[in-house]
């Protein structure tokens, strides 16, 4: 099962700022992630050059957790742009989660959580994604 | 696959201990169950050594001063919304 995790589950789990993300971040080994290269660049900006150098060097060792640089399909941000996402960039992360196939993509963004509604994957809380990891509803990667 | 012979030399209990946990987890002999033991305890030694380095991470964010995003969810939210409109404006808008 492939998940993609918003950045703020990487800035509130690395922060220690919420259990649930910081959790989600343990997990990562153990998990198949996908995540555009704008993600990444979100999370890193306010990080020191060895900070992001420590970032990478942890992806690299999770098996699983790959980061996709190749751009979204132009139709498929089409079709999210018209879901009245706030800003066209939300649109390119829901139209990459459909892209990369993930099942769930996990955010706290509210946005995302109320209004990304679509068949193509599921928008869950870290803490639903962990009910449903450990009750074995969603298994390793 | 290569393989190297070994001999193993185990006092009398560890390999009374090696037999019966065999049998209770229905393993076909003793070397499946000895491979598969060490596979998962290298596993755990993995990621137990990620989890250091995940922790090391979170000390040195702390330690400068975090993300510098706000206080609050709602205000690291808000300030990460407004990092991907920028970075998509000035990266990605010309694509779509």
């Amino acid at each position: 099962m492939r998940i993609c995790i918003d950045s703020n589950q990487f800035i509130f789990g690395i922060s220690g700022s919420d259990a649930a993300s910081e959790e989600l971040m343990l997990l990562l080994p153990y998990l198949e992630v996908v995540l555009p290269r704008l993600i990444l660049k979100e999370v890193t900006r306010n990080l020191s050059t060895s900070q992001v150098k420590a970032l990478y060097t942890l992806f690299n060792q999770a098996a699983h957790v790959a980061i996709i640089d190749e751009p979204v399909p132009v139709d498929l941000v089409a079709k999210y742009v018209r879901f009245n996402l706030p800003q066209k960039a939300d649109a390119v992360i829901g139209a990459f989660a459909e892209w990369q196939e993930v099942t769930h993509l996990i955010s706290d963004n509210r946005h995302f959580l109320a209004e990304l509604q679509t068949t193509a994957f599921e928008v869950i809380s870290p803490n639903e994604f962990l009910r449903r990891f450990y009750k074995k509803e969603i298994s390793y990667g | 696959m290569s393989t190297q012979e070994i001999v193993w030399t185990v006092p009398d209990s560890l390999y009374r201990e090696l037999s019966w946990a065999k049998e209770e987890l229905a393993f076909p002999d003793l070397r499946d169950f000895i491979s598969q033991a060490v596979q998962r305890r290298l596993a755990e030694l993995r990621h137990e050594a990620w989890q250091r380095e995940f922790r090391h991470l979170q000390q040195s964010v702390a330690t400068t001063g975090g993300f510098g995003l706000g206080d609050t969810k709602d205000e690291v939210i808000t300030n990460l919304r407004e990092i991907r409109r920028e970075i998509f404006e000035a990266e990605y808008a010309h694509l779509y």
